[in-house]
C-alpha cells in the first residue's frame, strides 16, 4: 500500500519534475567519475588481447553502447505498455524521451561496430544477421521519433508512438539471439552467457565500469528530456505557473 | 606516450571510436540544455502575457 | 484491474503475440539467406548454391598455408574438422588472419572444388585474455 502510494505520488509530473531536478547534479557528477574510471582502465591497465592486440579496446566503447541500445529500447516498451494500460503520463513522457539517447546509442553500437569490424574482420560491413538486425533497431528508434513529431497533439502522439515500439519490440530478442540462431560474421556473447564470462577478469572490470557509465548517461539524458517534455505538457498549469515565478523573482 | 596514441597500429580505429562516442553524447548533451533554456524562455514569456496559449509552445 | 484496463492489456499481448508470430514465419521462410556461410560439410553436401556467390566458414587448416612468390595469390584450406576444402584467394588478408583462424570467404567453387574466393574476412571469438593468460593455458592443455 506504502509503495503504490509513494508511485503514485512520484509519478504526478510535478513531483517527478522536481525529483529529478534533485537527482541530476549527483547522477552527473557520478557519472563523471565512473566513465574517468572506465576509461582509464580500458585504454591504460586492462591488457592487449592474445589475438587482437590493442584494436579490442574498442569494446569499452561498443559492448556498452550495444548492451544501451537493446536495454533502452526494452524501458521504452515497457513503459509504453503500462502507458497504453494505465495512461501514466510520466510513461509517455518516458517513452519519447528515451527515444533520442536510444537512437544515439544504436548508431554508436553501429560505428564503433564498423570502426572494429574493419582493421579484425577485414570489412566496414556485412550483411550478417546480427548486423543488420541492429540497424533495423535503428530505423525503428528514427520511426518513433518521426511518429511522434508527426501528431500535433502530444498524448495521441504517444498513444502512437508506444503501440509503435511494442510492435518492434520483437526485434530485441532477434538481435541478442541472432549469433545463436544464425551463421554470423560476429561473433557469440562473451559476458551475458550463463557460465561464467569468457573475458579476463582485468579486462571485465573496464567494461563494467564503462556499462555503469554509459547507464548513468542514459538516466541523466532522459530525466533532462523528460523534465523538458513535462514542462511543455503542463505549460498551463499552476505548478509551472509557479516554477515560473519564481525563477523570475530570482 | 607515443605508444599509448597509436595503440599498436590500431591508433587511428580506437580515437575515431572513442572520439566519435563522446562527441554523439556531448551533443545530446547540448541539445538537452538548448531546449530546456527554450521552454523556459517560452513559458516565461507565457505566464508573463497570459495571452493567446496556443502555438507559444510550439517546437519548431 | 478494471475491465478497460484488462481489455487494454489484452490487446496489447494479442499486438505482441501477433507480431511475434509474423516474424517467426517471416524468418523462416528467409532462414536460407540468413545463412551467412556454409560450413565444408555443408558444401561436400551439396547444399551450397552452385550459380551465385556465396560464403565458406570454417578454420584455416594447420600448414596449409602456401603463398605465392611473386604475387598476392595464395591457398589454404578451410576445415570444420568433419571435411575441408581448398580455398584460392589473391589479394590483403585481414590482420587476424592465421592458421587455425576461423576465417569467411566469399566465393565461387570452381570446376576443380577449389574455392576461389573474391573476400577474405576473419571471424574472431568471444574470448578476451591477455597474451600470458592465452600462452599459459595453451601449455596447460598439452600437459593433459
Amino acid at each position: 500500500m506504502m509503495i503504490t502510494h509513494y508511485l503514485h505520488k512520484i509519478a504526478s509530473p510535478a513531483a517527478f519534475y522536481l525529483f529529478c531536478g534533485r537527482c541530476l547534479p549527483w547522477l552527473i557528477a557520478l557519472f563523471f567519475i565512473v566513465l574517468a574510471l572506465g576509461l582509464y582502465g580500458g585504454l591504460v591497465t586492462a591488457p592487449a588481447d592474445y589475438q587482437q592486440g590493442d584494436a579490442f579496446r574498442i569494446i569499452y566503447v561498443h559492448v556498452p553502447a550495444a548492451w544501451m541500445s537493446l536495454f533502452i529500447y526494452l524501458v521504452m516498451a515497457i513503459n509504453a505498455a503500462v502507458a497504453l494500460i494505465w495512461r501514466i503520463k510520466i510513461s509517455e513522457v518516458i517513452v519519447v524521451s528515451s527515444a533520442y539517447i536510444g537512437a544515439s546509442f544504436t548508431f554508436l553500437a553501429l560505428v564503433t561496430g564498423s570502426l572494429w569490424g574493419k582493421p579484425m574482420w577485414g570489412t566496414w560491413w556485412t550483411w550478417d544477421a546480427r548486423l543488420t538486425s541492429e540497424l533495423v533497431l535503428l530505423f525503428l528508434y528514427f520511426s518513433i521519433i518521426a511518429l511522434y513529431n508527426a501528431y500535433e497533439d502530444k498524448r495521441v502522439a504517444s498513444k502512437a508512438i508506444s503501440i509503435l515500439a511494442l510492435v518492434g519490440v520483437i526485434n530485441i530478442p532477434i538481435i541478442h539471439y541472432s549469433v545463436v540462431w544464425w551463421n554470423t560474421l560476429h561473433q557469440g556473447a562473451t559476458v551475458t552467457k550463463l557460465d561464467k564470462p569468457s573475458i579476463h577478469i582485468d579486462m571485465l572490470i573496464p567494461l563494467l565500469e564503462m556499462a555503469f557509465a554509459f547507464n548513468l548517461y542514459y538516466l541523466i539524458s532522459l530525466m533532462q528530456r523528460a523534465r523538458n517534455e513535462i514542462l511543455k505538457r503542463e505549460f498551463n498549469s499552476l505548478w509551472v505557473k509557479k516554477l515560473c515565478q519564481e525563477s523570475s523573482n530570482e | 606516450m607515443n605508444e599509448f596514441l597509436t595503440m599498436g597500429g590500431y591508433g587511428f580505429y580506437i580515437w575515431t571510436a572513442y572520439g566519435v562516442s563522446f562527441l554523439v553524447l556531448a551533443v545530446d548533451a547540448l541539445v538537452n540544455r538548448l531546449q530546456q533554456r527554450k521552454t523556459l524562455q517560452n513559458l516565461a514569456q507565457f505566464h508573463q502575457t497570459q495571452h493567446n496559449p496556443t502555438n507559444i509552445l510550439d517546437e519548431h | 484491474m478494471n475491465t478497460k484496463r484488462k481489455k487494454r492489456l489484452l490487446a496489447i499481448v494479442l499486438l505482441v503475440a501477433g507480431v511475434s508470430i509474423a516474424a517467426y514465419l517471416a524468418l523462416q521462410s528467409f532462414n536460407e539467406n540468413l545463412m551467412y556461410f556454409y560450413s565444408p560439410s555443408d558444401i561436400k553436401a551439396g547444399k551450397a548454391p552452385t550459380n551465385h556467390l556465396f560464403r565458406v566458414g570454417g578454420l584455416v587448416e594447420k600448414n596449409s598455408l602456401i603463398r605465392q612468390e611473386d604475387s598476392l595469390m595464395l591457398e589454404f584450406r578451410v576445415t570444420d574438422q568433419a571435411e575441408t576444402i581448398g580455398v584460392q584467394y589473391t589479394g590483403i588478408l585481414p590482420d587476424l588472419f592465421r592458421e587455425g583462424q576461423g576465417i569467411i570467404a566469399r566465393g565461387k567453387l570452381n570446376k576443380n572444388g577449389l574455392f576461389v574466393a573474391e573476400e577474405v574476412l576473419a571471424k574472431h571469438d568471444e574470448n578476451y585474455m591477455p597474451p600470458e593468460v592465452a600462452d599459459s593455458l595453451k601449455m596447460h592443455n598439452k600437459a593433459q
